[in-house]
Formats: structure tokens, sequence, C-alpha cells
């Protein structure tokens, strides 16, 4: 029993380990800043060993839910948190701090939503397909589709607004 | 192009971008794209911006993992571990009615603590 418990344990942990490194890049894809969504990493393994894993749980998902929860929770002061629900969030009302010296990149991310740029990391990033990222984030498929576009869209809409718009968007590296 | 034709077409080249349009529509789709320019020049900028997208958050995947996170989790191990041997056994798995250690209230302290520091970082708040 004692070593059947054991084994549960280092393979929960090597899971977690596992999916520390996608798990780093979505809590980056909230926060927009490196310091910052260690910070979410470290909150978020934290709260799950604080926690414990529910019996039915998958790990990534729940991995994720305690990450955005603790997001909403960090940013919920303040007139600076987006209406509950809305997916557009404009760029004026956004102050993501950008510390790392990708300010042109990150200012573009910064134009999203917190949910479109969460979409965005799941679909773009992490190859997950809709219905995948739909489960992930505990939302209709439907929306993920909406998110996804309207994030794309804002992206177009930044970077063909730059000083330098790329010639048919290829150009740059 | 009004604002909610533009919407519809970019739902449907970001579903053809990702490979999850319906086999009913693909040939549809393709022959608009064959047909019309803007629409292939959108579809290849919204390429273009994932690949920033996806260049600006794989930056820092050279950067290890914060040994503070990896020492929180083998000293869970380890913490767990000698529960086991000394046969108090608590797994990683959620028991009912809460939490699985006895340095719960600490880690719960700290998330506290993490929580006004993003706050802090990402907004400026000074609390």
């Amino acid at each position: 029993m004692h070593e059947q418990e054991a084994r549960e344990l280092t393979g929960r942990r090597r899971e977690l380990l596992d999916i520390l490194p996608g798990l780093r890049r979505f809590a980056l894809s909230l926060t927009g800043d490196t310091g910052a969504a260690d910070d979410l990493l470290h909150a978020t393994v934290a709260r799950i060993l604080e926690r414990g894993l529910p019996a039915d749980a998958e790990l990534l998902p729940y991995c994720i839910r305690i990450c955005r929860q603790l997001w909403r929770q960090a940013t919920a002061a303040g007139e600076l948190q987006q209406a509950a629900g809305s997916d557009c969030a404009p760029a004026a009302t956004r102050t993501v701090a950008h510390t790392d010296g990708r300010a042109g990149i990150q200012a573009a991310l910064s134009v999203l939503s917190d949910e479109q740029r969460a979409v965005l990391e799941l679909v773009a990033v992490e190859g997950h397909s809709w219905r995948t990222a739909a489960a992930l984030l505990d939302m209709p498929i439907g929306q993920v589709m909406n998110r996804l576009a309207r994030a794309r869209s804002a992206l177009i809409r930044h970077c063909g607004d730059g000083a330098q718009p790329p010639p048919r968007w290829t150009a740059r590296p | 192009m009004n604002d909610a034709q533009q919407e519809l077409d970019d739902e449907i080249l970001s579903a053809c971008h990702d490979g999850e349009l319906p086999p009913t529509e693909v040939e549809a789709v393709r022959r608009r794209l064959a047909r019309e320019p803007d629409l292939a020049e959108r579809l290849e900028a919204m390429r273009y911006v994932d690949a920033v997208a996806a260049g600006a958050l794989r930056a820092h995947d050279g950067t290890p993992v914060p040994e503070r996170i990896l020492t929180l989790l083998e000293r869970a191990e380890e913490e767990q571990s000698q529960r086991l041997e000394s046969g108090r056994v608590v797994s990683l798995r959620r028991r009912e009615g809460g939490v699985c250690s006895r340095w719960s209230a600490a880690i719960k302290a700290w998330v506290a603590f993490v929580a006004r520091r993003l706050r802090e970082r990402t907004f400026g708040e000074h609390r």
C-alpha cells in the first residue's frame, strides 16, 4: 500500500514537472512579464500542493484552472480589471509591465484580453485543438473560435499600425 | 467589407489556419482564397502574428524553471514520503475535508504574498 502510494506520489510529481514549461508559458500569456509569470507559476504549484488533486481531476486542466483563478485574484482589485466576461479590453486600459526588452512583441500581445491570450497560447503555441482548448479553459468551442479570431485580428491590426509594417507580413523575423 | 463580415471571415480563416474547418467547407474556402487576394493575405497575416505570439511566449523556454519552484515540489514529496514511512499516509490526491499537509497554512500565506506581489509588480499598486 505504502509502495503504491509512494509510486503515485513520484509519478504525480513527474507529471507536474513535465507540464511546468507549458504552464509557465501559459502564465506568461496571462501576465505579459516573465518575473510575474514565474511568481504566478510558483503560486499555482503552491496552491496545488496545498489543496491536493481532486480524485477525478486531470492534471493539466486542473493546473490551468488554478493558474487562471490566481491570476484573476491577483488582478481583481481596482479599475484595471477588465469587466467580467469582456473579451475586448481596450489597449489603453491595460498596463501590463514589460521588462524583458521585447517591448514590441509584448506590447502587441498586451492589446489582447487575458482570455484571448489564454486561447491563443493554448492553440497557437501549445498546438492544442479547439476542442482541447475549450475543455482546458472550460468554455464552449464557439467561444474559443471567436476569441482566437478576435485575438488574431487585434494582433494584425496592431502590427499593421506599427511604424514599419512588414511587407505582406513575411519579411520580419 | 463591414465589421460583421470581417469577423466572420476571420473566424473562417482561423479555422482554416488551425485545421479546424469542417471537411465540407474546406474546398469552398480554398476556392475563395484562390480568387480573393485580400483574403489570402489575411490568412498569411494570421500565420505571421501566430509566429510572433509564439516567439514572444517561447522566448524564455531556454531559461530553467526557477529553483524555488522545483524546491517546493521536492519538499512536498519529501514530506509526504516521510508521512508514508511513518504510517501516516497522505496522498497528493485531495481527501475529504480539504488540504493535504500540515504546512498548508504556510503555503496559504505564501500564496497570498505572491498574489500581492503580482498585483504590485504588474499594476504598480503598492499597498
